[in-house]
């Protein structure tokens, strides 16, 4: 029998400040570059490449249970912390809504 | 006189100096073949001053772009040569390409922390946002390179934690390039769409594209929108991106097109799944040439002529190589075989030279890829001997991960195998026995833990706690157990 450590992706924290932490560790391996906030332009600074995009999809679909569709991969959601909150928020809106 | 690739593009720049050799990746940025040879001596000039001469090896701890690309020329026309230290590895594998392999100095970005412990001497600032870092000597190098007259050393690390260092001469190179030249036809009416990371794409790539005269396309991101625009403003004959850019492209949803002048969107790195290249092809009309790509050897085969009809192969192996499959089963798979110009020149560690290397097989590379061959010579590439996993195009072999894991004290035994990801391909998975007397830590706690010491496309997606690991008769885990 194998016991999964896999965590749920249900959360009640704050999304920002889990995504912000998230690009933090992930990302910049703990390196905050000056003038890092949530409006930060993460494809702009380079501190999203094309492979980290891919990763942070991966870990924000099972972590806040959304699926982004293909058509979805665009720059606007992915140019700050702000603006992938925001779509996260439109992506559960729509689920919840359903 | 031993050939160097900088003398190559200098003789391009000569020809052609208002000719662009980079467009991009910001709005409205050009430079001509001239204006980069100028940066280049310029730089070379700097590195000079600073005690950089013919015979050493610099690390590169820099991001792709066009200082990149300078910067690697310019240590070649000071005679030296260039090992990668790739950015998104982890301070830990980056501090263990300085003990493999031997590095007199490096190359990087402000944030060069990690590189202190192994400095002699300050910081020697080269342009804003560069310096350079001489090295304490930490290994002597190996006799014989010297006279390889090396260009490049990429460490890889090997299956059991070895390090290996693929050297690559500055006539290996050449003769690489000119191989896969006589398939894809580079000139100077060609406008690249560059896409990949330059620590590990330059030789079959970069070089080829300066050595013969085209022009390189920067994009700012790898959006599919951004790909699109980039490709259709610069007027692109060609493409080189990896699976997951083309999907992205296939997805666009801004209704942009491909220009007419595309004549090749090559994929590399990554296997291309039918899925992606059926709906690229029936957005744009155009199919995607499917490449082999290996760093022991270049570029040795593309799907140049059937790509449509063809789908799923990497093409027939291009004219200079020759190819055989070894120990074909009943379906007529076997490991590939190759042999052609271009081979590498040595494995640093342990030492060997090509013709050590290539004894086993009477002279043929075994490049631990399995492969099928059809009736017309279209080579199918169906798998790894190897257990190598691929997670969106950078590879890594399980053991390294395995080996930090089973570091943990909690640890006592570790698995590491792929599973199938739906836009990466692969993503790691590890199967984990728990050391006696010691309670699992938690899920975060692991990733962490290996975070310190691993880039984070190696770090696996999920940890399960198993009561033991699946093995043959003989000890050795099966990876494939659970896939």
């Amino acid at each position: 029998m194998t016991a999964t450590l896999s965590q749920t992706s249900k959360t009640t924290m704050n999304p920002t400040q889990e995504i912000h932490e998230h690009i933090l560790n992930e990302c910049l391996k703990g390196r905050v570059p000056e003038g890092f906030d949530d409006d930060c332009q993460l494809i702009d600074e380079g501190i999203l490449d094309s492979l980290a995009i891919m990763k942070l999809i991966a870990w924000l679909e099972k972590h806040f249970s959304i699926e982004f569709g293909d058509d979805e991969i665009v720059p606007e959601h992915f140019n700050s912390v702000n603006a992938l909150v925001g779509f996260i928020k439109q992506k559960r809106a729509v689920s919840e809504g359903n | 006189m031993p050939l160097n690739l900088a003398e190559l593009f200098l003789r391009q720049a000569a020809e052609r100096p208002g000719h662009p050799a980079i467009l991009g990746p910001h709005d409205g940025a050009c430079i001509g073949y001239g204006a980069l040879q100028s940066e280049m001596r310029t730089l070379a000039e700097h590195l000079n001053t600073a005690g950089i001469h013919s015979g050493m090896n610099i690390g590169l701890h820099y991001p792709g772009g066009q200082a990149y690309i300078a910067f690697t020329y310019a240590l070649w026309l000071c005679g030296a040569c260039v090992t990668p230290i790739p950015m998104e590895l982890a301070d830990e594998e980056k501090q263990q390409i300085l003990h493999h392999i031997a590095i007199d100095a490096v190359i990087s970005t402000p944030d060069y922390g990690l590189f202190t412990a192994f400095t002699l001497g300050a910081a020697i600032p080269l342009t804003g946002k560069s310096c350079l870092l001489k090295l304490k000597t930490l290994r002597e190098p190996p006799p014989e390179l010297a006279g390889l007259n090396p260009a490049f050393i990429r460490f890889t690390s090997g299956t059991t934690g070895d390090a290996k260092g693929v050297i690559l001469s500055h006539e290996t190179v050449f003769e690489r390039i000119q191989a896969a030249n006589q398939g894809l036809h580079i000139g100077p009416n060609d406008r690249v769409v560059w896409l990949l990371s330059m620590a590990y794409h330059f030789a079959v790539s970069i070089v080829a594209y300066l050595t013969f005269g085209a022009t390189i396309v920067l994009c700012k991101n790898s959006f599919g929108s951004t790909i699109l625009q980039e490709a259709s403003r610069h007027r692109a004959t060609l493409i080189y991106a990896a699976p997951a850019h083309y999907e992205l492209m296939t997805h666009d949803r801004s209704g942009q097109t491909l220009p007419p002048s595309l004549r090749l969107a090559i994929v590399t790195t990554a296997r291309l799944r039918t899925e992606i290249a059926l709906a690229f092809h029936q957005r744009f009309g155009l199919p995607l040439n499917e490449t082999y790509g290996i760093i022991e050897v270049g570029l040795p085969a593309a799907n140049l002529n059937q790509p449509k009809e063809r789908q799923g192969s990497v093409g027939r192996v291009l004219p200079a190589y020759g190819i055989k499959l070894l120990g074909q089963d009943g379906n007529g798979i076997g490991e590939i075989l190759l042999r052609g110009p271009g081979l590498l020149d040595a494995y640093y560690q342990p030492w060997q030279r090509r013709e050590q290397i290539l004894q086993a097989h009477g002279g043929w590379l075994a490049t631990g890829d399995l492969g099928l061959i059809d009736g017309d010579g279209y080579l199918f590439i169906v798998g790894r001997s190897k257990e190598m996993i691929s997670v969106g195009g950078m590879k890594f072999f399980p053991q390294e991960v395995e080996n930090v894991l089973e570091r943990h004290p909690a640890i006592r035994a570790a698995c590491v195998f792929a599973i199938k990801a739906r836009r990466l391909g692969e993503t790691p998975v590890a199967h984990l026995v728990l050391a006696e007397g010691n309670e699992p830590p938690a899920e975060a706690y692991l990733k962490d833990y290996c975070s310190q010491y691993l880039a984070s496309y190696k770090i696996p997606e999920q940890f399960q706690w198993v009561g033991s690991l699946a093995r043959t008769a003989s000890g050795k885990l099966i990876r494939n157990a659970d896939k």
